[in-house]
Formats: C-alpha cells, sequence, structure tokens
C-alpha cells in the first residue's frame, strides 16, 4: 500500500515509466490503482521508432506487472521520508517493494 | 496466458460484457497469414476476455487482460484507434512473423481497434480500463495476502527528532486539534471538575 499512496501524491506530474520490456513513456501521471496499473495522459514514447504505432497516443493505461522503473522528479520526492517508510515495510516478512529510481 | 483465435463466434451468454462496439476494424500486427488490411467485426469488452469476431471474414481472437501490456487512445492519420501492445511473445498461431530468430525476439504483437464511431473511444478504453484491473498479477497478490495477514503497519515515526521543523510543527498542530474519542473526554471532563472544585476551595 506503501507505494500506491506514494504514487498517489504524485497526480499530475511528469514521469517516464519504464517497462520490462524496455519501453518507455514520458506522460503526466493522471492515476494509479492498488495494483499500481498507471495511467498516463499526454504521452511521448522514447525510442518512437521501435513502436511507430505509438505516436499520437494520447492517453494510455500501462499494466502494473509490466512496470520495471518510475522516474520521478526529484523534487517531488522526500527520499529521507520515503527511504524511512520502505524500511518499515521491509522489516514486515516477505514484502516485495515496487522499484523507484529517483531522478 | 494465451491469445486465442477464433474460428467460430464466441458464446458470450456466460460473459458479463461492459462494452460491445458493432462496425469495429481491427488490424493487427504483425499481421495474420492470408490478411491483408483490417477486418471488419464486433468487439466485445468482456471482464474474462477482450473479444473480437468478424462475420465476413469468419475469424477473430480472443485476447486475456494480463496479456495487455499497455491500451491508449491513438488518433493516428486521422483515424482514431484503441491501440493495444500485447506481452512478448504472444503471437496468434498464424501471425506472419519474421524467421530470423533475433528479429522475432524483437517482435511484439500489437492491436489496433478502429470503430465506426470514434465518439466510442472513450467507452472502450475505460472498459479496458476497469476490466484490466480486475485481473492483478498473481504474484502481487500473494505478496499483499502475506503483508495483510501481519497485521503491523506503521505510519509514524517512533522518535520524534526524527522529524524535521516543518514536520514537527505538523504534529503540534494535529495534536492540538485533535478530538479525543468520548471516553477519554469523559476522563478529562471529570479532570477538569476535580480541578474547578479545588480553585473554588482555594477562593474560600
Amino acid at each position: 500500500m506503501l507505494f500506491y499512496s506514494f504514487f498517489k501524491t504524485l497526480v499530475d506530474q511528469k514521469v517516464t515509466v519504464e517497462l520490462k520490456n524496455d519501453l518507455a513513456i514520458t506522460g503526466t501521471l493522471k492515476s494509479v490503482d492498488q495494483f499500481l496499473n498507471i495511467k498516463l495522459d499526454d504521452i511521448m514514447v522514447i525510442d518512437e521508432e521501435r513502436y511507430p504505432h505509438m505516436s499520437s497516443v494520447k492517453n494510455c493505461f500501462i499494466r502494473g506487472s509490466v512496470v520495471r522503473y518510475v522516474q520521478l522528479p526529484s523534487q517531488a520526492v522526500d527520499t529521507a521520508l520515503l527511504q524511512d517508510a520502505a524500511r518499515r515495510e521491509a522489516a514486515q516478512p516477505t514484502p516485495q517493494q515496487a522499484n523507484v529510481r529517483v531522478k | 496466458m494465451t491469445v486465442t483465435l477464433l474460428s467460430s463466434p464466441p458464446d458470450l451468454s456466460d460473459q458479463a460484457v461492459r462494452h460491445t462496439q458493432r462496425s469495429t476494424d481491427l488490424q493487427i500486427l504483425p499481421p495474420l497469414a492470408g490478411v491483408d488490411g483490417p477486418i471488419q467485426g464486433e468487439l466485445n469488452i468482456c471482464e474474462s476476455q477482450v473479444y473480437f469476431y468478424s462475420e465476413s471474414a469468419g475469424s477473430g481472437i480472443a485476447v486475456e487482460y494480463p496479456d495487455i501490456i499497455i491500451h491508449a487512445i491513438s488518433r493516428q492519420d486521422g483515424r482514431p484507434s484503441i491501440y493495444c501492445q500485447l506481452e512478448a511473445g504472444r503471437f496468434f498461431p498464424n501471425q506472419q512473423l519474421p524467421e530470423d530468430e533475433e528479429e522475432r525476439e524483437d517482435t511484439v504483437t500489437e492491436l489496433k481497434f478502429m470503430p465506426q464511431d470514434p465518439g466510442a473511444l472513450e467507452a472502450i478504453y475505460m472498459a479496458m480500463s476497469t476490466c484490466a484491473a480486475l485481473h492483478p498479477d498473481e504474484d502481487f497478490l500473494a505478496e499483499q495476502k502475506a503483508l495483510e495477514e501481519e497485521n503491523d503497519f506503521f505510519a509514524d515515526p517512533s522518535d520524534e527528532s526524527e522529524l524535521n521543523d516543518i514536520q514537527q510543527a505538523a504534529l503540534r498542530h494535529l495534536e492540538s486539534v485533535f478530538v479525543p474519542p468520548p471516553q477519554q473526554q469523559q476522563e478529562e471532563q471529570q479532570q477538569q471538575q476535580q480541578q474547578n472544585g479545588t480553585t473554588e476551595q482555594d477562593k474560600q
């Protein structure tokens, strides 16, 4: 639940989502759900040539299970607070953290 | 998870259909063998799968939501469509795939649904989003269950000195506006009365 709550605070920020298949998409975070499915608006595909059919895609829904990284604007994140909260959640047995890379 | 090629219309009588769109063109990339251009048929967004069947072509497809890694609204070349990218390795039996193995590894199946009515795009996109959320990843569910069984969840730091100035001020503010539960209120009132009693005695 930690990262669901965390991503909710980032709605309307510009983020870059990198998928496990190496596709990277930049857009405005419009919504996130408890499974970390992500909706982005006004998207731009990094490496457009590989996926020409994605040009002129405006809004997309990305399945949470295929996300590798979400790149965030650094000023949007209190890393100390996030680290602390994540450490506490990690102290529970068998959690698996979503991968978060801060630019 | 598998993607299915249909050779007869799907039986939707047991399905929870969230959205139906007739007169929709489907383009599959890479294309199916012997298919040149889009085929026209009916799109059904059901809670279990996405079904598309073309009476004229006598074939269609069924795709499970965990295989749809992205779906999006696309307005390319003036023909608005719903774009879907499938999970790697999901191919239909008769898809025209490159012979070179390396190239094939780089190939992903893409679907474009082009309804005759472009106003329907939003509804199709919303229906797909709703249904996709009904099929979370199994690993994710397992770990959520493990966490819930734990019951322990910290939200606040145990040591106030871990908070910076702004956070400490916020905590002070919250404490000042916090209304205690009724039981506590009663105790506080009793305490108040006792104090008042003492004051009056002092006055006398």
